[in-house]
């Protein structure tokens, strides 16, 4: 089975998304966590993985000091 | 002993004007604390600039945390930005190996990071081989 593509995944930049977890498959996507957790409830989703997209432009740097 | 790989996860960037898969060494994590677990797992960038697990703040609320009634962390960034997270203790499970240790929610960061202190330190070897995209953690 193919995983995701790039460009699919792009369609969702800067969102959550419920991926399944072979990675095949966007089962639904929101800006917010919580917005993603209610559309998965609703939609009976099972055995997805929660992931954020990142969004297109610009390198990350996550350096996180305390 | 035994070795936890990982490929690299493909992510979206456009660099000069084109889509390119850029690979990020990612994990999947499930989470519990609080007396329950998180309903789903969580892909975490494994970060080794980061001091500290920093997590959004509605995944610590998901397990029934009240995130402000942590320790309040202030964490800084590249250029100087800062973010406040609150801390709360949690159990990390990763393929067949878990462990107990604090995660910084924070209300003003999307992406999960795994960092040195929370996550790294539990294990014996963390190798990022970015010839093969491939991550190893040895515990």
């Amino acid at each position: 089975m193919n995983q995701v593509s790039i460009e699919e995944l792009a369609k969702y930049a800067d969102q959550y998304i419920a991926l399944s977890k072979d990675h095949t498959k966007i089962f639904t996507a929101a800006k917010t966590i919580k917005d993603l957790n209610m559309k998965i409830r609703e939609m009976k989703i099972k055995d997805s993985v929660l992931h954020y997209v990142r969004p297109l432009d610009g390198a990350l740097s996550l350096l996180c000091q305390s | 002993m035994p070795i936890i790989k990982y490929d690299y996860f493909p992510t979206p960037l456009v660099a000069n004007k084109k889509l390119i898969a850029f690979y990020y060494p990612i994990v999947s994590i499930q989470l519990s604390g609080n007396h329950r677990i998180y309903f789903q797992p969580i892909k975490c960038v494994v970060d080794s600039g980061a001091d500290f697990n920093l997590l959004p703040a509605n995944i610590g609320e998901d397990l029934g945390f009240n995130i402000k009634k942590g320790e309040k962390v202030t964490h800084t960034g590249i250029g100087n930005i800062t973010l406040v997270a609150y801390k709360h203790t949690v159990t990390l499970y990763l393929e067949g190996y878990k462990f107990k240790t604090d995660v910084h929610f924070s209300y003003d960061h999307k992406i999960p990071i795994l960092g040195r202190d929370g996550f790294f330190k539990y294990f014996k070897k963390v190798t990022f081989n970015e010839k093969e995209l491939r991550l190893e953690l040895e515990y």
